[in-house]
């Protein structure tokens, strides 16, 4: 199917930037040096759909590898040109939304993903070994594009046979009989959810919208967005948000929209650049995704967005979990709300301090024999469902990532450090006292203190703690030491280790403690967009 | 840098010194001067061939590659002047003579839109006439790549500047490693060991390794780029394996074991057999010269096995990680390098160290050769 084609139905519709014969043009100017033409398109590209971090790694190959020059012309910058091919691309051969539903980790840059529980052996030895398995989920192709791919990559990286998992067996055999026939049935270039996501009226995400969230490190996250279009799929947003910790910002940025919902956000926040990513689903009326640091993507926040039509909005309440016997200062965040504040039985207001449209916050005590359990909380109309937790007791915690890598870094290198960064999750074992015996309580995240341990003798004898790194006491952010080999180590090993990170949680006069496995380890050199 | 007793030629030097029947009482100036010794010739980062007397470990020579200095595995003419060096991003081979720097022979394996790559697959012929490499060779299209089948290409040393290939042979994938032996028979370290008629292409398995249907026995991992055992006249590689002592499979019964897999080079005898327990990570090994019971493998560890009975005789920490071993051609020292810039030194039958010598680049994955020539003066 043409280019042409494939952008037939969206001629008719509203948001997405219609094709053109200058986008056409623009791509036959940049590939047609080397991309046959043909009733298909021009080679290779027509026979692929991507995400928009897809196209951008291509066209960055095409100009690291294979000679593609992009200099400012006609009034444009380069980057603009480039910026242009790549949101050509992603809205006339994107990915539907429900493409790309179980691989957005990836542009989410979700830190410590386990593929393995995700992709089965065979795939995670051919192309996880290398990179995500999800960089080939974000790809649909021909059959004998994929197949074309496979040349490519041992053409371009020939050690591909001779390194681990290659070297053991007929890696191309195996690769080109078994592996490519697998994942071309698996994610073809035509599918129905492509032409159906073709056939759907896109609508701008102008408007106002709220958000909630958490950061490890700084806690819940709640925030407002007021988003206006200038132009086909472009915006500006007034950006504003809280964590629970006490932190402020307000920013404005400004976003492009890819396919239809694809949201591209970018915000300079108290100095420190972030960059948005997130999916509007079908209805154009919510988006999920992940805010992160650019230069530290490791830090970020899980983003929830609804949009905000006028009708109440309950997003988030804080803090998540009540101590039965106790009081505390319960907050609800939201947007439009009016009316009755409904909270579980035995939580009784004591004193209302702030009742507005956005926030309404109270001193609550906790009756003693309250009913423990996860319930709604609502604000008039607006409900959130398992809103908060009455609890007894803390039982366990978990700490999460339960498995995940740190970096060195830094040190006149030019890899910055990877931080670690930590959450620990209650749970109330219930009236049975019996992990899973049924009525346990997920009490969402706790406040904790932190520490890193050695993770097993090794790491005690190598004295891992003392140089791998330190971990904030207060925030469970772990900060790697410097890059490079260290004298002061056995056989000037460089400033790794093999770290158990634990979290106290105080529960009255009981601490409770839970634990993680984090690697601190060396640098990560190639960090494409999509890794 | 060394002691001063070890400037005196009583160590590498000693067998040299006993064959000219020289009195070793002193080593003053009224010694009379060898008239051949042990050198190292090994690449280095950014782009050096280093010539260094083994027995002072000073730098002789430093020649400028005219390529990328990757992988920089080198093999010497049989004179021991040309350094022949697989360079240029795994691409480009390169002669360089040793002493002069002149750059005597060179060719680029990719030519036209087939872009070729060696791992550290480069021998050359036992009359020093031929060079051998297999190449892993990729049509580039405009638009798309095309693997292409492995082969081995031969090379006339005569031809010198910009040589062509003047054959080509069908060759097994995933070859890392060549050696010559001395009929001239090319082994080719791949899935298996193989042996290549060089006139007629022909080849066939000498030893089975990926082939091998043990039950008792893991597959073998057989990591190398190393074409290393020059002292020893040997080709040899070195592969991990798990033997199964109860239930094959069962990893809960079972024992981790390093083995080599080794051609004699002056007989063509291959030998495959376990010399000792996997405890931790090797990267390359080598038998000792004369003393093929004795098995030596490096990487953040020397250490030495019995071969006979399949057990680790030794074991030195080091300072740091070196990937590839050599000996003297005596057989009484020790050589570790690559990875990092040193070269050090250490008496094979005491793991005295010696010395080291600093390149001041690092040597990565080549691999360095020691080899025993007439004198070079030195010219640094």
């Amino acid at each position: 199917m043409s280019a042409r084609k494939l952008l037939a139905p969206l001629l008719l519709i509203g948001a997405i930037a219609p094709t053109s014969n200058a986008d056409d043009a623009l791509l036959n100017r940049y590939c047609l040096g080397c991309h046959m033409p043909s009733e298909q398109g021009l080679s290779r590209i027509s026979e692929q759909r991507k995400t928009p971090e897809g196209w951008e790694m291509t066209i960055s190959r095409m100009q690291l590898m294979h000679g593609l020059v992009i200099a400012d012309e006609d009034g444009r910058s380069a980057a603009e040109i480039k910026s242009a091919l790549v949101k050509h691309l992603a809205d006339s051969q994107g990915l539907a939304p429900s493409e790309t539903a179980t691989a957005r980790y990836l542009p989410e840059r979700q830190p410590a993903v386990q593929e393995a529980t995700l992709y089965p052996a065979h795939i995670q030895e051919t192309c996880g070994r290398c990179h995500s398995s999800a960089r080939h989920a974000l790809q649909r192709r021909s059959a004998e594009e994929w197949q074309k791919s496979i040349h490519f990559h041992l053409g371009q990286y020939p050690s591909i046979e001779y390194s681990l998992y290659g070297r053991d067996r007929e890696w191309l055999d195996i690769a080109v009989n078994q592996i490519i026939p697998e994942i071309a049935a698996n994610f073809p270039l035509q599918t129905s959810a492509w032409s159906d996501w073709q056939a759907t009226e896109k609508q701008s995400l102008s408007g106002s919208w709220q958000l909630a969230g958490d950061m490890p490190g700084k806690g819940r996250f709640v925030g407002t967005m007021a988003v206006t279009q200038d132009g086909d799929d472009h915006y500006y947003a007034n950006f504003s948000g809280e964590f629970d910790n006490g932190e402020r910002f307000t920013s404005r940025g400004e976003s492009v929209v890819y396919t239809g919902y694809e949201w591209r956000g970018s915000f300079d926040i108290d100095g420190v650049e972030y960059r948005q990513v997130l999916a509007a689903d079908e209805s154009f009326n919510s988006m999920q995704g992940r805010l992160f640091q650019a230069d530290h993507s490791e830090l970020g926040v899980n983003l929830s967005a609804v949009r905000d039509s006028g009708q109440p909005i309950l997003s988030a309440v804080w803090p998540e979990q009540l101590k039965v016997g106790g009081s505390a200062t319960l907050t609800l965040h939201g947007a439009n709300m009016a009316g009755a504040v409904a909270l579980p039985a035995g939580v009784n207001v004591r004193s209302v301090e702030r009742s507005g449209p956005s926030e309404w916050r109270a001193v609550v005590d906790v009756a003693a024999n309250a009913d423990t359990g996860r319930f709604a909380v609502s604000h008039g109309s607006a409900t959130l469902d398992s809103g908060v937790a009455l609890f007894n007791q803390v039982s366990a915690v978990t700490v999460l990532p339960d498995y995940s890598v740190a970096r060195v870094g830094g040190n006149g290198g030019s890899q910055n450090k990877m931080f670690g960064a930590f959450t620990a999750y209650g749970t109330d074992y219930g009236s049975d006292g019996v992990a899973g015996g049924g009525d346990d309580i997920a009490l969402g995240a706790l406040p904790a203190s932190w520490r890193v341990e050695p993770w097993d003798e090794t790491a005690a004898h190598d004295q891992d703690v003392k140089f791998a790194g330190n971990m904030d006491a207060t925030t469970g952010i772990f900060t790697p030491a410097a890059a490079g080999p260290n004298p002061e180590r056995k056989q000037s090993t460089n400033n790794v280790g093999n770290l158990k990170v634990v979290a106290t949680v105080n529960d009255g006069d009981r601490a409770v403690e839970g634990s993680a496995h984090m690697i601190a380890t060396v640098q990560r050199w190639n960090n494409p967009p999509l890794r | 840098m060394f002691a001063s007793h070890y400037r005196c030629g009583t160590l590498a030097g000693a067998a040299l010194v006993a064959a000219l029947a020289v009195a070793s009482a002193g080593c003053g100036p009224s010694q009379p001067a060898a008239t051949s010794k042990d050198y190292m010739v090994a690449v280095s980062r950014p782009n050096h061939l280093n010539v260094i007397d083994a027995e002072t470990l000073e730098p002789v020579n430093r020649c400028d590659l005219p390529a990328h200095p990757a992988p920089g595995t080198i093999v010497m003419s049989p004179d021991n002047q040309v350094a022949y060096t697989l360079i240029g991003s795994f691409g480009e081979i390169y002669g360089l003579d040793i002493e002069t720097c002149e750059v005597v022979f060179s060719a680029n394996q990719s030519q036209g839109n087939e872009r070729v790559r060696s791992i550290g697959a480069i021998a050359i012929s036992p009359d020093g006439s031929e060079i051998y490499t297999h190449q892993n060779p990729t049509v580039m299209n405009s638009d798309h790549y095309q693997v292409q089948p492995t082969r081995v290409a031969v090379f006339n040393t005569a031809d010198g500047i910009d040589a062509k290939a003047v054959r080509q042979f069908p060759a097994p994938r995933q070859v890392t490693i060549m050696k010559t032996g001395d009929d001239g028979t090319l082994y080719l370290g791949g899935p298996d060991v193989y042996a290549m008629d060089v006139s007629s292409g022909d080849y066939s398995t000498v030893i089975a390794s990926r082939s091998i249907d043990d039950p008792q026995y893991s597959p073998r991992d057989v990591l190398t780029v190393w074409p290393i055992g020059d002292t020893s006249n040997e080709f040899i590689r070195m592969f991990s394996v798990v033997r199964f002592n109860g239930e094959p499979g069962d990893m809960d019964d079972s024992s981790f074991h390093w083995g080599y897999e080794r051609i004699d080079l002056t007989t063509g005898e291959p030998t495959s057999t376990i010399f000792g327990p996997l405890e931790v990570v090797l990267f390359s090994g080598q038998t000792r010269p004369g003393r093929p019971e004795q098995m030596w493998a490096v990487l953040s560890h020397l250490k030495q096995f019995d071969v006979p009975t399949q057990t680790e005789t030794r074991s030195l920490t080091l300072d740091h990680t070196y990937y590839c071993i050599n000996f003297s051609t005596d057989g009484n020292t020790l050589y570790l390098s690559g990875a990092l810039d040193d070269i050090v030194a250490y008496d094979a039958d005491t793991l005295e160290k010696l010395g080291n010598v600093t390149l001041g680049g690092d040597m990565s994955m080549s691999t360095p050769r020691v080899i025993h020539r007439p004198i070079i003066t030195s010219r640094l």
